[in-house]
């Protein structure tokens, strides 16, 4: 159903691109704003290890958009 | 210096150096290991995708690894900028010469010299995006120089490759046992912090002499530029830091800020012990004294900006009324002139340390909340240099392009490549024969070793494990070099011979011929980019740049005098400690040269910021438009004689200092503030231990003039 | 300190956690969820070739239109055909007349026959008497032996008349082939000028029209194809590791690179093999395998066999083999 929303494939000036490449972007650009958040109020005083947790933040965000949006 | 340092690590270890040896040793396997881990990742991660030359992934990962962690987001992104950048530069190139092949060589040459240079004047972390925009034009361009039509698939499928590189290169380091350069800031930081406030105290004392003090301010120059330079990299790191980054740099002004301050009342207080004004300098001793007793809490304390902060506070708020129970002390006209000059300077001093350490303890207890002063550390950049870079890069470019025309050489791409490559890598490199020799080595032995690996046990190796297993020793090496300070060199060489000639592939296609065709291309492209640092060598650290900038170091006083006020003190304070640094740097230490460096480095701070108080003073106060003429007068001709300085122009300027000197003393009360900065001026010009000695009248006679 | 530092611990756990479970969530449904970006419209494609040689006199069609079942494609010269059908004709006619003249012959061959009968029949019945006389009397020895001598000749001469009609037969039957030899040349001919107008096969569209007015048209030489326009189907080329998933029967979206157009289709087929790439056949039929191997093994792809369903097609839709498709099985679906 949501198959509506996000493409398998598009078509970007005539250059095919996988589906999942604009939600990797997307993805990206939220983990950006994300992290500037949590580094702006000092939350990852709670963090152990913060690359570890943004790169699990973002498999997250990647793995969720991609589940929902492409399924 | 050692106590600040077990204040951190908090246990003490029982063999200290060992310890040290051994963290040091731990990093650089840490390192080689996420190297290693890195460019496995990136090969397997090529080939799964399906990319066609995984060594373009595994060549990318080379470049791009480095020790420190940083902030993978932003750092990637300007790798990716670079890499885009690049691949459209490639493909536009050519689009438009695909059949004219000297106005394509021309322009590419053009395009990674540029890119060299770039890479030359941005030292820090965008240096790699230039590296990269050259690198990935030329891999985009050169293998399809011979059937245009498969530019695009060349450059899509090259993109992919780097960008793979580059987001695996920064996911390894960033998430694999981060080195974090955040804790060596706060260590740097603290330690930069202790270090100032027991040489303050310890100073208090009275006179330093003017070794120590040289020594001094080479050590806090260093420390400044040292903290600016982590202090970049790092808000790469983490946001957090990134929240912090504006009151580091704050803190590092102050820093600066008020070691000059301090310098120059040293200063003072060693030209009136020399010229036997003991009873001023005393009294000044004695005023200078309340602070070092706010200085001095029980030890265990001494390093804490909150017991310091609001003893700094009630010291400052004490100075006023103590300057003025030390100034009725003294009978004569001249002493009370000379006093006032050292209180002001003192009290400026007090007032730099107190902020300093207020900023230091809003830093250390995270209370970042508010806006604070927005200050930059300007750098001096050095446009020569990357002019340099270009011209040189050009150069091995064009060479290489012409033989490849006329030669008709089959091979010329690689050769090419290659230069491209380490041209952008060894931009900034500063002794050039050395690098180069080292590039050279490494280069080779990687081959060698890529030859060995390729032949003779790859063949029987089957599958990824077997490929990581063979391949695996060989990648150590060439981050193993570059972790050994002798070696560091050879590193980026070896890693990137290694790498590219073993030319992975899937499945492997192994061809002996082309390998060693390929193998003496590449070693003809690196050597002429090596003969091209020997012909064009850097102007990092010669002797032409160093006196250039020692020049532009100078000139910094003609900025205090000339430049708007609006945040010139901060910006006079960073850009010339950066010249500074930079010229020190090369200078052999106890030199002649190093010497005459550090006389003038403290010349110039001391008039310079002088210079500066002057203005703003005078912008302040209400005097006499006669007085203002006098005062710019004497402003101007210092900074003549610092552009160009000699006898006639060091006469020119003492006697526009007296003249506004006698111009105050007429104007009497509405010019008291500013007194005190003319007098320190002419101070500064007279210190027979600064370069001002050499055109010093012969007899030091005290000049007998009474206002 | 020690709760915020197992708080700082779980926090970052969990979130791990989730995001090893979401990724591989993902890294699934991307590697092993029926879907294929690599699939293609194909259909079935005649090549026109024109059944005679000849001048192309006429190219009624026009390139990419669409015809019907049995519409002219191209016309051949007709007059070289219509000028052999005629002398076939004329042959005919000949040859028919060479029969009637074998028929006569026949006619005369048998009359002499009788003729000679008779005569024979006279001949014998003279000789009987003479022989029945006595010896010595009337007649002499010698007319005696004249008599069955001439009896015995006109004997002879009944037997040639006898072959010579025999052979007349033979004569006539021989003509009478050759009447239906020119009869099938006529109906050759006949069937040649017809095919000098070449028809459609089928109902669909032609494409790579390659003929004009004027050019030389060989027998069998293919000059324009036509796309069966009731035979659109695609194949999905699915990774192996995706084949466990799919069933005949299982129905299928298909959406189309072109403008997005989704259709409705079916599994009709799964191909049972493909080519190994790391085995061309080599000289002497003996095997010539790749002496390397991949590094990281990569999944090949299988062509499976989808049917379209027609009542999803738009009104309107253009539809050519070799576009590209995006397609996911449903399994879930399966019946």
């Amino acid at each position: 159903m949501l198959l509506d929303i996000v493409p398998r494939e598009i078509a970007l000036s005539d250059v095919l691109l996988p589906g999942l490449l604009p939600i990797f972007v997307g993805c990206l650009l939220l983990l950006w704003l994300l992290d500037s958040l949590i580094g702006r109020y000092g939350l990852y005083r709670f963090v152990w290890h913060p690359p570890l947790f943004r790169l699990a933040l973002f498999a997250c965000l990647f793995g969720l958009a991609g589940l929902l949006l492409l399924h | 210096m050692s106590a600040s340092l077990n204040q951190n690590t908090q246990v003490l270890p029982r063999w200290p150096r060992l310890a040290e040896v051994f963290a040091g040793e731990g990093r650089a396997w840490i390192f080689i290991g996420k190297s290693v881990l890195a460019s496995c990742v990136a090969a397997w991660l090529a080939m799964w995708l399906r990319l066609e030359q995984p060594s373009t992934t595994m060549i990318t990962v080379a470049i791009v690894m480095h020790p420190h962690s940083g902030m993978v987001l932003a750092k990637s992104f300007y790798r990716g900028i670079g890499t885009l950048a690049g691949s459209v530069c490639g493909l536009a190139l050519m689009c438009s010469f695909p059949q004219q092949r000297e106005l394509f060589l021309l322009s590419l040459s053009l395009w990674v010299a540029l890119c060299a240079g770039g890479a030359m004047l941005y030292r820090n972390f965008m240096s790699y995006g230039f590296v990269l925009a050259g690198y990935t034009a030329a891999i985009v361009a050169l293998p399809v120089v011979g059937n245009p039509l498969d530019v695009f698939d060349s450059a899509l499928m090259r993109v992919s490759e780097v960008l793979l590189g580059i987001v695996v290169a920064g996911v390894v380091s960033d998430v694999v046992l981060p080195e974090r350069l955040r804790m060596v800031l706060r260590k740097n930081a603290r330690a930069q912090f202790a270090r100032f406030i027991d040489f303050a105290r310890g100073s208090t004392g009275g006179a330093i002499p003017r070794a120590a003090m040289e020594q001094a301010h080479l050590e806090f120059v260093r420390a400044a530029v040292q903290l600016e330079d982590l202090r970049a990299s790092v808000i790469f790191e983490d946001p957090e830091a990134r929240a912090r980054s504006t009151r580091m740099r704050l803190l590092n002004q102050h820093y600066m800020a008020a070691s000059t301050s301090f310098q120059s009342l040293h200063h003072l207080i060693n030209r009136l012990q020399r010229r036997g004004r003991d009873a001023v300098a005393d009294a000044l001793i004695a005023l200078y004294r309340p602070l070092g007793v706010a200085l001095t809490p029980p030890p265990a304390q001494q390093h804490d900006p909150v017991v310091l902060m609001p003893r700094l506070r009630t010291c400052v708020d004490a100075l006023p009324t103590q300057a003025e129970a030390l100034r009725a002390g003294l009978v004569d006209e001249q002493s009370r002139l000379e006093f006032d000059t050292g209180a002001t300077l003192l009290r400026r001093f007090a007032t730099e340390l107190r902020d300093f350490t207020t900023v230091e303890h809003a830093l250390r207890a995270g209370t970042l909340h508010g806006s604070v002063e927005r200050v930059h550390f300007r750098r001096g950049n050095d446009h020569a240099g990357a002019a340099v870079a270009v011209l040189r890069t050009f150069l091995t470019m064009i060479t290489l392009s012409a033989f490849w025309v006329v030669s008709g050489w089959p091979f010329g791409a690689s050769a090419m490549l290659l230069a491209t490559i380490f041209s952008g890598l060894f931009a900034a490199a500063p002794r050039p024969f050395a690098i180069v020799f080292d590039m050279l080595i490494g280069y080779a032995a990687g081959m060698a070793m890529a030859l060995v690996v390729e032949f003779w046990l790859l063949p029987g190796s089957d599958g990824f494990v077997m490929l990581v297993a063979v391949i695996a020793p060989f990648l150590m090496i060439g981050p193993w070099l570059g972790t050994r300070p002798r070696l560091a060199g050879m590193g980026p060489g070896f890693a990137i011979g290694f790498v590219y000639l073993l030319a992975l592939k899937n499945p492997m296609v192994y061809d002996p011929v082309h390998a060693l065709n390929d193998s003496i291309a590449q070693m003809i492209g690196v050597g002429l980019t090596g003969v091209a640092f020997i012909f064009v060598p850097a102007v990092a650290g010669s002797g032409w740049q160093r006196a250039r900038q020692m020049r532009r170091l100078r000139e910094q006083v003609v900025l205090a005098a000339t430049a708007p006020l609006r945040g010139l003190a901060w910006r006079f304070e960073s850009v010339s400690r950066d010249l500074f640094q930079q010229v020190a740097a090369h200078a052999g230490p106890d030199s002649a040269e190093s010497r005459s460096l550090l006389a003038w480095a403290l010349a110039v701070h001391e008039c310079g910021r002088a210079l500066i108080e002057l203005r703003r003073e005078l912008l302040d106060s209400a005097a006499s438009p006669a007085l203002q003429q006098a005062v710019e007068a004497a402003v101007h001709r210092t900074a003549r004689l610092f552009r160009h300085p000699d006898m006639a122009r060091w006469q020119s300027a003492d006697h526009a200092v007296q003249q506004a000197l006698d111009a105050c003393a007429q104007a009497g009360v509405g010019a008291v503030s500013i007194r005190p900065y003319l007098h320190q001026l002419r101070g500064a010009l007279h210190d027979d231990e600064s370069p001002m000695a050499a055109y010093l009248p012969p007899d030091p006679l005290e000049p007998a003039h009474v206002a | 300190m020690n709760k915020t530092s197992l708080l700082r611990f779980l926090l970052t756990a969990i979130v791990v956690v989730i995001a090893i479970v979401l990724g591989h969530a993902l890294w699934k449904h991307y590697l092993y969820s029926p879907w294929t970006r690599d699939g293609r419209v194909r259909a079935d494609v005649v090549q026109v070739a024109p059944d005679v040689a000849g001048l192309v006199t006429e190219v009624p069609v026009k390139d990419n239109q669409f015809v019907h079942k049995g519409d002219v494609l191209m016309v051949i010269d007709q007059d070289r055909y219509i000028l052999a059908l005629q002398q076939a004709e004329a042959n005919l006619a000949a040859a028919e007349a060479s029969a009637r003249a074998a028929g006569a012959g026949t006619a005369a061959a048998n009359a002499a026959i009788a003729g000679r009968k008779t005569e024979y029949e006279m001949y014998q019945a003279q000789a009987r008497r003479r022989l029945q006389m006595p010896e010595k009397s009337v007649i002499s020895e010698e007319a005696r032996q004249n008599a069955v001598a001439t009896a015995r000749n006109a004997q002879a001469d009944l037997r040639a008349a006898q072959a010579s009609s025999k052979q007349a037969s033979a004569a006539a039957q021989q003509a009478l082939a050759a009447v239906q030899q020119a009869q099938v040349s006529v109906d050759v001919a006949k069937l040649n000028l017809k095919r000098t107008a070449v028809r459609a096969p089928a109902d669909g569209y032609i494409t790579n029209l390659d003929v004009r007015v004027g050019d030389y048209a060989n027998t069998g030489t293919a000059s324009m194809a036509l796309i069966d326009s009731h035979s659109y189907y695609i194949y999905g080329y699915f990774e192996e590791t995706k084949l466990p998933q799919l069933r005949v029967g299982d129905p299928v979206d298909i959406r189309l690179m072109a403008g997005g157009v989704r259709l409705k289709g079916t599994i009709t087929g799964i191909a049972r093999g493909i080519t190994d790439s790391d085995n061309p056949a080599g000289s002497n039929l003996l095997a010539n395998v790749n002496p390397t191997f991949n590094w990281v093994r990569l999944a090949q792809r299988v062509p499976v066999r989808i049917a379209i369903d027609a009542s999803s097609l738009p009104k309107g839709m253009v539809l050519a083999a070799g576009m590209t498709a995006t397609i996911q099985v449903k399994p879930h679906a399966a019946h």
